[in-house]
């Protein structure tokens, strides 16, 4: 069966610490969120993913931005890249990695629940027939994404999946189980597009992007909940899976 | 009741040419062997780019070959998925007619849409038309195999008349069915008076409450042809060994392998949101879990209803689903060769022995 291949420590090079994983939630109201889904090449499939994971085929990452106008650290976007996944028989993103405009949120989210992430500019516009997020780094486009031709759904369409940030704790390299709750005001799908990637700054060269899946957007209330769970990132989630608190 | 075997023919890594041919050999022995033994149906499903978990691409050359190599069991499609990039529905008829033909009027006829994106992404199918073209097929392919000329005018297909050749032998058509994965499809297949093929987890009592709502519901069918195939099978594991601490052994380590690569798969819902995929439409069969109980008994790993264990526990397992009111029950014997071919041929025998007295069936 298909499972992650990476060498964990090359990958925790780079991983936020975390001394005490989130133990109140963070809530943003009428947020816009938009996500894009898109077929990556699977020659680097299972290399990309700690041993804990497991790739889905054909490997999907899933590009998603969320513009809150206001929160406990004042407005921000936050855009994050991840590879879906299996945590056991869970369906799951893996974190590859994330760009804020919003340099206290950026902590918060780092220091709670071990995102990996960098304060850019990032931006999310909804126009009537249009979507689109953008990263620009140092003046470069890094990421631009979106959707065109909206169609309505309802909202019990939306299935948005929990997310495993990989995190140093003090019991040593984790993936944090990140979960989200969306209440869902309005929902639509619409025809995806990227029309910039680089792999290389979002921390994953080896991700290369191959046909377009889908792409949705929405108005919700999101509660970004405390972390229940972590787990270790070498071994399967059955074995690996540890409880944060009691 | 029926007892068939099912087939996705999956294939241990690493994936190798020689993998997959063991897989398909071993498999065409277990059907001659379920034909001597009075199995009722071999089943093998269509599934596509769905490494490891099924390598069953072609089920009508497999089915043909199972009809050439046996002389009694049905053969059945479990089943066609009825999208038109997959799929051309003149090519499906075309087909079951030629395999109802060499096997002699032993085709059973399951119907699909597909639940992976690994499959419709790479056909290009747009999700929201599956429902669609599996409905236009259900109605369409009995009127392909009983009328003598057809045209049709459709949402996802559409042709001018043509004579559609050969016709099947079993008059009308085969029987037909359809795959209940989410729920909610048996109301389809009651109203359109085709059978359940039920290949999905479910609980006795939700099995149970489907099955009753199903035969309230085909009463007042509105059926696709002159027949009503009024039937619901459902879908189990069966290792049967004598000593059943052994069967439980051997049958929950095939059991977590399916169920691994079974959840392992890339639904469609989790990357396309739509209407039409509602849930995640896992395959695994399931009974009641089982808890952190000190009595041992309840802490098997094999679920109640799972016919893995001896005989004795496996006719407790069946005569529950019996008493569900399905009409069959369908078998995975092997999942990715985890059990050695010899041993997978051993509990069939013992069971076609022991298990299947207990069912009328010498």
């Amino acid at each position: 069966m298909l499972q992650g291949t990476a060498d964990v420590e090359a990958l925790g090079a780079s991983a936020p610490s975390l001394e005490l994983p989130a133990s109140e939630a963070l809530e943003v109201r009428h947020v816009d969120l938009m996500q894009v889904a898109y077929e990556v090449r699977a020659d680097d499939r299972d290399a990309l993913l700690p041993p804990a994971l497991h790739p889905v085929n054909p490997p999907v990452a899933t590009f998603s931005f969320l513009r809150a106008a206001s929160s406990d650290h004042g407005p921000f976007t936050l855009a994050e890249m991840r590879l879906l996944c299996r945590s056991g028989l869970r369906t799951r993103g893996y974190l590859i990695g994330s760009f804020i405009d919003n340099d206290d949120m950026a902590a918060a989210l780092a220091a709670g629940w071990g995102y990996r992430i960098s304060v850019a500019d990032v931006s999310l516009e909804r126009r009537y027939d249009s979507t689109a997020g953008r990263v620009t780094v140092d003046g470069r486009e890094v990421l631009v994404a979106g959707h065109v031709s909206p169609v309505p759904l309802s909202p019990d369409d939306l299935q948005y999946t929990a997310t495993m940030n990989l995190a140093r704790l003090d019991r040593g390299l984790r993936l944090v189980q990140v979960e989200r709750d969306y209440q869902f005001t309005r929902a639509e799908r619409g025809t995806p597009f990227v029309h910039a990637f680089d792999a290389d700054v979002w921390g994953e060269p080896r991700l290369r992007l191959s046909h377009p899946a889908s792409a949705s957007s929405a108005i919700a209330d999101v509660t970004l909940k405390p972390v229940r769970f972590v787990c270790r990132p070498d071994v399967w989630a059955f074995e690996g899976t540890e409880a944060v608190r009691g | 009741l029926r007892f068939g075997i099912f087939f996705e023919l999956s294939v241990p890594r690493p994936l190798t040419r020689e993998h997959e041919q063991l897989v398909y050999r071993n498999a065409l022995e277990q059907a001659r062997l379920a034909d001597e033994l009075g199995f009722d149906t071999v089943w093998a499903v269509e599934h596509h780019f769905l490494e490891e978990y099924s390598h069953c691409s072609a089920p009508e050359l497999f089915l043909t070959a199972v009809a050439m190599q046996t002389e009694r069991i049905r053969v059945g499609h479990g089943a066609v998925v009825c999208v038109p990039q997959m799929n051309h529905p003149i090519r499906v008829a075309e087909r079951a007619a030629v395999l109802d033909i060499l096997s002699g009027g032993r085709l059973e006829f399951g119907t699909a849409r597909a639940s992976t994106w690994t499959e419709l992404g790479g056909f290009g199918v747009d999700p929201d038309t599956t429902k669609i073209s599996w409905d236009e097929y259900v109605h369409l392919l009995p009127r392909l195999w009983t009328q003598e000329r057809v045209s049709y005018e459709g949402a996802t297909v559409s042709m001018p008349e043509r004579a559609i050749l050969p016709k099947p032998v079993q008059e009308p058509h085969p029987p037909i069915w359809v795959t209940v994965t989410t729920p909610g499809t048996e109301l389809d297949a009651a109203d359109r008076g085709i059978g359940c093929l039920g290949v999905a987890a479910a609980s006795f009592s939700e099995q149970e409450r489907r099955t009753r709502e199903y035969r309230r519901r085909i009463e007042l069918c509105n059926p696709v042809s002159s027949v009503v195939n009024n039937s619901v099978t459902t879908l189990n594991y069966l290792y049967c060994h004598e000593d059943d601490e052994v069967a439980t052994s051997v049958g929950s380590q095939m059991m977590n392998t399916f169920m691994l690569l079974n959840g392992h798969l890339l639904w469609t819902r989790e990357v396309y949101p739509t209407a039409a995929y509602q849930s995640l439409a896992n395959l695994a069969p399931v009974g009641r879990s089982r808890g952190t109980s000190e009595n041992p008994e309840e802490r098997r790993p094999v679920p109640d209803g799972i016919a893995v264990g001896d005989p004795e526990r496996i006719v407790k397992a069946i005569k529950m689903w019996e008493e569900v009111g399905i009409d069959g029950v369908n078998f995975i014997l092997n999942t990715a060769e985890s059990i050695p071919h010899e041993d997978v041929l051993a509990s069939m025998r013992l069971f076609a022995g022991e298990v299947m007295p207990a069912f009328g069936r010498a």
